[in-house]
């Protein structure tokens, strides 16, 4: 299996073993580590174990070529094969959407293209105001209002920023207020028509 | 189902910041974070990767993984926050990961994991020879071995062998923990006072090392560890607990156990001689600087005729048994003790609680105590006084039915003694004798009216407020018998409050041959001289010394010292804050802990919340002197806790005659005293080391002066390594203008 990008820096006939990754303890921490970062990209238990397996296969193979951080090897080819994982996903989920349709399903399919489309000009509308945050209230605030959406805890978003724990939250309670009163995102006045 | 079409606000996500209820609130985060977190998730997956991504290559990932884990470099970790700030795939990888490594180990741990498994060097010679005993020695769990490491040996050795030790094991340490080590938020928890100084010497070389948020925290306690310290210190922070000798490890388990309850990132331990090859399950990874064959150790059985040494771990020294430090008091057994007393004085409470009577170091007629319950404020209230004459009606009842009773009371207690003697006189009709004047705290040779008064009755009940000492009971009945009491005469005592504990009580009622009657039993320890107090004198004296005219201390380096004194007598101190009133049953619990522990018990409780007020009234006669206390002081003096809390700290230990705490690593762990332009918090320096100048040996100042020296040196040649002779000249900056400062004082 290879992952696109995967240059190997050390030739693969160099025969020389990776003296770190020699022990079991070493390679039940590879394990650990491989299960843990796919996880954290995916945030899908089955699809993750396949990942980590993936990466774990990958390292037992490229073991001897990796002179370098084993760790840092496995965290980039982790992250790329969940990236691709979940591309696949996307791609195979909007294969079903386009699939021949039956009598059954052809009226919610309608309905769901119209709130995908919705959803699509909604969603890129608010990543225009999420790009104008650094601009509006200075270097970071994208970052803080995008870590801190993710639910990242605030000691973690000082450390990305190096701001000041109350610099954080301020900014990010003034950016959620403007993006709050956009037009564009405001409710339509009249209610809802059925 | 409904075709329609849904709206924008139907699909946008919610910004909502206040929605009405929690459920609502928790709703729309929720939307909100799911919102942000997919468009996050579409740039991971849609943007383009550019070569500065952290999954470009593998320098770029590690370089993410360092920055995680604290171990960037600072260019490093700026080049990192620039990225994520342009690049939006970059912010999902960083979160994923992030959340990932909260919940690993992290690369200190993993580095002293690794390198636990390194080939061991043998023990330097500096150490085998001077810190290594020979006999038997007696260990805490009651083992016996053929010698023992005594690390507690450090400070009786000369100062420059004691030095080269401390440095032999730091280098050590060093070699073997850089690789692991955070850039920031570094603990260093050190068991015993030596190791302690080992952690300074430490942490003074990461701070060299660039290294950020050092603190140094001491810890004792065998059995039952303590940290002293703020309990929030090792929240979220790299701890490294750093302990001489391990062998079996329980006390490196114990340590880890309470470390792990503040909530630490992680935890690692480091033993600078580690025998426990065998025994290696201590839960977190474990440093041994150099590796022994466990020591040979069989059961001590007390066998008569043999003499062994006890090993002391806090003081990490082997001491013949009639030196041992005995224990102030068994916590279990203590704390059985309070709820015993508890329960008896609970049906008082409610009227202490109303009165105010429970007071925190208090003066009362001269005398200054830590706690004590003022009688006068019961007695002034009706239900309270009710309460108490009831009681005291029948605690007296077996002494009444042997006739009436003369009661006498000091008269310099007239207040109080006197207040509780016409109570019981009221209840049961008896005459009133006071001793002595009331203006005079000592007896004088009593009147004659006096005299004729006790001698005519042949019972004399001593009554006051209450009894701590005895003291003020034996001068009274050696009184009472000097005044020629008829031979069948009996003297017996009586208070509404008794803090004697049992074993004085008994000591004193066979001496003086006294019965001892009390309300209640609440032993809240003997009045003390507070430390604050005598720093308060001390400060005064200075002041005056200064600006005596005849002095010749008038020059320009003694205007520190003059404006520090000046600043300390003329602050009166903040008013009192307005305090929600505090749970009397818990004060009291608090108070009758401090007369069971004593100084222990205050240093806890001046911990958490950091409360300087409460060192200042530690007792000057004996909680300073002792070691243990001292070794707490020499601890808050290296941690975290607030800057007035550490200069009163070194206030009390440079009233006794200790600046050993003054020395080059203290001054690069606390080099804010001199690089803060807006904070005047130095100048106590400049009073420490005046008194050092006047008081200290010579071989002492030399070595702070030295320390003082060097110090400026570390902190300034950075930047001017290259123009040595412009030193002197070109160094306008604040740390150097301080230094200057206190090495003119000493130097005068």
């Amino acid at each position: 299996m290879s992952v696109p990008g995967d240059n190997p820096a050390i030739p693969p006939s160099d025969p020389a073993p990776n003296p770190c990754l020699d022990g079991d303890a070493a390679w039940s921490e590879a394990d650990r580590l491989a299960h843990v970062w796919a996880r954290g990209f995916l945030r899908n238990k089955d699809l993750a174990a396949d990942t980590a397996q993936d990466a774990l296969l990958l390292l037992k193979k490229n073991a001897h070529n990796i002179h370098a951080n084993w760790k840092a090897w496995l965290h980039r080819v982790v992250s790329r094969l969940a990236s691709r994982k979940r591309r696949a996903e996307c791609a195979e989920k909007s294969r079903h959407d386009s699939a021949p349709d039956t009598l059954a399903t052809l009226p919610a399919k309608l309905s769901w293209a119209h709130e995908r489309m919705v959803e699509r000009e909604n969603w890129e509308e608010c990543s225009r105001f999420l790009d104008q945050l650094d601009l509006k209230f200075g270097l970071h605030t994208r970052t803080i209002v995008d870590l801190r959406g993710r639910g990242m805890r605030w000691e973690a978003i000082v450390k990305a920023t190096g701001l000041k724990d109350s610099t954080c939250r301020r900014r990010f309670r003034i950016a959620k207020e403007w993006i709050k009163k956009r037009p564009s995102l405001q409710p339509a006045k009249g209610g809802h028509h059925e | 189902m409904s075709n329609r079409r849904k709206t924008y606000h139907e699909h946008r996500p919610n910004f909502d910041d206040q929605p009405t209820t929690g459920a609502a609130k928790a709703a729309n985060q929720d939307r909100f974070a799911a919102s942000v977190a997919e468009i996050l998730e579409r740039h991971w997956l849609e943007d383009e990767r550019t070569s500065n991504c952290f999954d470009f290559n593998e320098t770029r990932a590690e370089a993410l993984l360092q920055f995680i884990a604290d171990a960037s470099e600072p260019e490093v970790t700026e080049e990192i926050r620039t990225h994520l700030s342009q690049c939006a795939r970059c912010r999902f990888i960083y979160a994923s990961t992030y959340e990932a490594a909260s919940h690993t180990t992290t690369p200190m741990c993993a580095h002293a994991a690794d390198s636990g498994e390194m080939q061991s060097e043998e023990i330097p010679s500096i150490l085998r020879e001077n810190l290594r005993s020979t006999g038997p020695v007696v260990f805490p769990d009651g083992e016996v071995a053929d010698g023992a490491w005594e690390f507690g040996r450090m400070t009786k050795l000369r100062e420059t062998v004691a030095d080269s030790i401390n440095a032999v094991i730091c280098d050590r340490a060093w070699d073997r923990l850089r690789p692991g080590l955070p850039r920031r938020g570094v603990v260093i928890v050190c068991f015993s006072q030596p190791m302690h100084k080992c952690g300074k010497r430490l942490a003074a070389k990461l701070d060299a090392a660039g290294t950020e948020d050092i603190h140094v925290v001491m810890a004792d306690g065998f059995f039952e560890p303590k940290l002293w310290c703020d309990p929030k210190e090792l929240h979220r922070r790299h701890v490294i607990v750093l302990v001489d000798v391990i062998h079996t490890g329980g006390l490196l388990r114990r340590l880890f156990e309470l470390c792990r309850k503040t909530g630490p990132h992680d935890l690692m331990g480091v033993a600078v001689i580690d025998q426990s090859v065998a025994a290696r399950n201590v839960g977190h990874p474990l440093l041994g600087l150099w590796q022994e064959k466990p020591e040979k150790r069989t059961r001590y059985h007390g066998s008569p005729g043999t003499h062994v040494r006890f090993f002391d771990p806090v003081a990490a020294l082997s001491l013949p048994q009639d030196e041992l430090p005995s224990e102030v008091a068994d916590s279990k057994n203590a704390r059985l003790t309070i709820e015993r007393l508890l329960t008896d004085i609970a049906p008082l409470l409610p009227y202490i609680e109303s009165t105010g009577a429970l007071k925190q170091d208090a003066e009362i007629g001269g005398a200054h105590y830590p706690w004590a319950i003022d009688l006068l404020c019961l007695l002034g209230d009706e239900r309270a006084r009710n309460e108490l004459a009831s009681r005291a009606l029948s605690a007296l009842e077996p002494l009444a039915a042997r006739g009436p009773w003369c009661l006498v009371y000091h008269a310099a207690r007239h207040q109080r003694a006197g207040a509780w003697a016409t109570l019981i006189a009221k209840v049961f009709g008896w005459p009133i004798v006071k001793v002595g004047h009331k203006s005079c705290a000592h007896f004088q040779p009593i009147e004659k009216a006096q005299h004729r008064a006790l001698t005519k009755s042949p019972r004399m009940l001593v009554v006051d407020a209450a009894i701590r000492t005895g003291k003020t009971l034996n001068s009274l009945v050696a009184l009472i018998r000097r005044a020629r009491l008829p031979a069948d005469g009996e003297i017996a005592s009586f208070y509404a409050f008794d803090g004697l504990f049992d074993e004085q009580r008994g000591d004193l009622q066979q001496n003086l041959r006294v019965d001892v009657h009390s309300l209640f039993r609440l032993p809240l320890g003997a009045p003390t001289e507070p430390v604050g107090r005598h720093c308060r004198q001390r400060l005064k004296g200075t002041l005056e010394e200064l600006d005596d005219p005849k002095s010749r201390e008038h020059a320009l380096w003694a205007d520190p010292v003059r404006a520090y004194c000046r600043k300390k007598l003329v602050q009166v101190g903040r008013p009192p804050r307005h305090t929600p009133k505090l749970n009397v049953e818990w004060s009291l619990r608090r108070a009758l802990d401090e007369g069971q522990r004593g100084s222990e018990a205050r240093l806890e409780h001046a911990c958490d919340p950091p409360r300087p007020s409460l060192l200042k009234q530690l007792d000057m006669s004996y909680a300073l002197r002792e070691p243990r206390t001292r070794n707490v002081l020499h601890g808050f003096l290296c941690n975290s806790m607030p800057p007035d809390f550490i200069e009163w700290c070194a206030i009390a230990l440079a009233t006794l005659g200790d600046y050993e705490w003054l020395d080059h690593d203290w001054l690069v762990l606390h080099k804010w005293f001199f690089t803060d332009s807006l904070s005047s918090r130095w100048l106590f320096l400049a009073c420490v080391t005046y008194w050092l100048r006047r008081e200290g040996r010579s071989e002492q100042v030399d070595r702070v002066r030295n320390a003082i020296v060097t110090f400026r040196q570390s902190q300034t040649s950075e930047q001017l390594a290259l123009f040595p002779d412009l030193i002197e000249a070109t160094l306008p900056d604040r740390l150097s203008e301080r230094c200057h400062a206190l090495l003119s004082v000493l130097s005068s």
